[in-house]
């Protein structure tokens, strides 16, 4: 049986679909612009560099940073993740992270493990993603330098208690790098309310901009090494590159389609609201929890209420593996979800689910109720089917 | 809205700064009615009414208007360029929809000698500033180029009496 409409529910691998506006900006920078920003004095060139300035400016006011320059542009969250920790850790540095950070983070830890002999430490965690906060301040004690934490588990769904977190490293001496890949655009950010040193974020998810966009907040004042090298387009004659973000860290030509597009989608976003997008989540996600509730031999992974989680749940079906399961919702149900390790191992040692991994649907801005229930119905009759 | 928006129409290496940039750039409207008030605003300001001219300096960064003709120089980047130009147009809004409540400065400001400047200056020419001598950096300063910033001797606790008589008198 094939189903005739299509049901997209990976949305935190990458949002599906965009805004309008999104593809028709994209086209119109392709066919109508095409220039390079920062570089040409014609007048294309300046409605470019235009064009990546709104982008700037919309990002920065999704995410609450005080001036757009302190919005670096990235290629996704991972670019900006690396650019974080290797441009802010030293040799021997102590970092703070969690039980559940995906390998955006957690590898280029474990190669500065081994190329500066950075020392990494965990806080406990529960397999809801609660985190030990006595742990927490007992291990910022120790030297820590920088804490990195994603903001949200892409695999337990749990938020993690930024302020807290922020508020106790501050108190003792230590920066904070939060990785927003599947909050921003999603859940509330707000980086003065919330004072992070430095933000990453992925254009192409919560964001509902195009793949190969995203970016880093850094607080004012704080200078990172440079994980590239090479044109800015200005002070050409100085071997070095510029001191002042975010050329700094910008070399070469950037996407400019894609910001063309995550331009659109964050004044989407500002004229929608994030706090609209995230309760119309929160409460797809309750739906969801209920309705995988009924579904016999599910076991749901994650905190149990939707106020507490982001719009994705994991899940696996006894005696189902669950690539099978992903497998069968695609070919016989037209539904499309992720099974694996999501690219974060250390979520699912915490869940129990390594080497295997689970089931996960994660809802998107544009989902209906109705959608839920048509998936609910679809794994009820999984459920019923053998096992494997 | 009075200002709808400011165009950028090119933007070029600084010449006395090779590491910053100057641009020209066009409001969407003939600033000279707001002139007086901005003059009023900046102890920096040159404001020429005759010309329709005004020229002033803030946060280190020199703006110089003619009627629509915006040109700033001494940013450091163009993501800089469009904050800055933000600001003012924020800024020319704000004037205008507040004039009511203003008091316009239609008069010249004086520029404050050169000697003046010099003789409050720690002469030891040591070039922090980037000039080659005290005398030379007066002179920036009086053609409003330079901030007294710029010294850091003058924030010694040795020179806060002539600190604060340059101040007093740059505004």
């Amino acid at each position: 049986m094939t189903h005739p409409t299509p049901l997209y529910l990976d949305n935190a691998a990458t949002s599906y679909p965009k805004p309008d506006a999104v593809y028709a900006s994209v086209i119109k920078y392709m066919r109508e612009n095409g220039a390079s920003p920062g570089r040409g004095n014609y007048a294309r060139a300046l409605e470019a560099d235009r064009l990546v300035y709104e982008a700037r400016k919309a990002i920065a006011s999704l995410l609450g940073a005080p001036r757009p320059s302190q919005v670096i542009f990235t290629c996704n969250a991972t670019e900006s993740i690396n650019i974080a920790l290797k441009g802010y850790l030293r040799q021997g540095d102590r970092v703070l992270t969690t039980g559940y950070e995906h390998n955006a983070v957690a590898r280029p830890l474990k190669k500065l493990e081994d190329q500066r002999r950075i020392q990494v430490d965990r806080v406990p965690c529960t397999a809801e993603g609660a985190l030990d906060m006595e742990s927490v301040k007992a291990k910022l004690q120790d030297g820590v330098r920088l804490l990195a934490v994603s903001h949200a588990s892409n695999v337990i769904g749990c938020v993690t208690p930024l302020e807290e977190l922020v508020a106790a490293a501050h108190e003792r001496g230590a920066a904070v790098l939060a990785d927003a890949a599947q909050t921003a655009g999603a859940y509330p950010v707000d980086v003065t309310a919330v004072p992070v040193d430095m933000l990453a974020f992925t254009g192409h998810k919560g964001l509902l901009g195009p793949t190969g966009t995203g970016g880093l907040y850094l607080r004012k004042g704080l200078e990172l090494s440079t994980l590239k090298e090479g044109g800015t387009g200005g002070m050409s004659l100085s071997p070095f590159p510029p001191d002042d973000p975010p050329d700094r860290y910008e070399a070469g030509t950037m996407n400019i389609s894609g910001i063309a597009g995550l331009r659109a989608s964050a004044q989407y976003l500002l004229d929608i609201g994030v706090d609209a997008v995230r309760a119309h989540e929160a409460r797809l996600s309750g739906l969801l929890l209920d309705g995988l509730e009924s579904v016999p031999k599910l076991t749901c992974y994650g905190p149990r209420s939707a106020e507490n989680r982001i719009g994705l749940v994991s899940f696996n079906i006894e005696g189902h593996d669950p690539h099978k399961v992903s497998m069968r919702l695609d070919r016989d149900y037209g539904i499309m979800v992720r099974s694996g390790l999501h690219c974060a191992p250390e979520a699912h040692r915490l869940l129990g689910t390594a080497p295997i991994g689970a089931v996960r649907a994660s809802i998107g801005y544009f989902n209906q109720p109705s959608d839920i229930e048509r998936f609910v119905g679809a794994l009820g009759e999984i459920a019923s089917l053998p096992p494997d | 809205m009075f200002l709808a928006s400011i165009e950028v129409l090119d933007v070029d290496i600084c010449v006395q700064l090779a590491d910053k940039f100057v641009a020209r750039t066009r409001a969407s409207a003939d600033l000279k009615e707001i002139m007086p008030y901005l003059n009023g605003m900046f102890r920096s300001s040159v404001y020429n009414h005759g010309d329709g001219s005004i020229r002033f300096t803030n946060d280190g960064i020199e703006y110089t208007i003619i009627n629509d003709q915006v040109n700033i120089a001494k940013f450091s980047n163009r993501t800089e360029l469009y904050e800055l130009l933000d600001w003012l147009k924020d800024l020319i809004n704000d004037t205008y929809e507040s004039r009511s409540e203003m008091t316009p400065l239609y008069a010249r400001r004086k520029p404050v000698p050169v000697f003046f400047i010099y003789n409050l200056l720690p002469k030891t020419n040591c070039q922090r500033c980037g000039e080659r001598t005290c005398m030379a950096f007066a002179a920036r300063v009086n053609k409003l180029e330079a901030g007294i910033d710029a010294c850091p001797l003058l924030f010694e606790p040795e020179y806060d009496a002539s600190r604060s008589k340059l101040e007093g008198a740059l505004g």
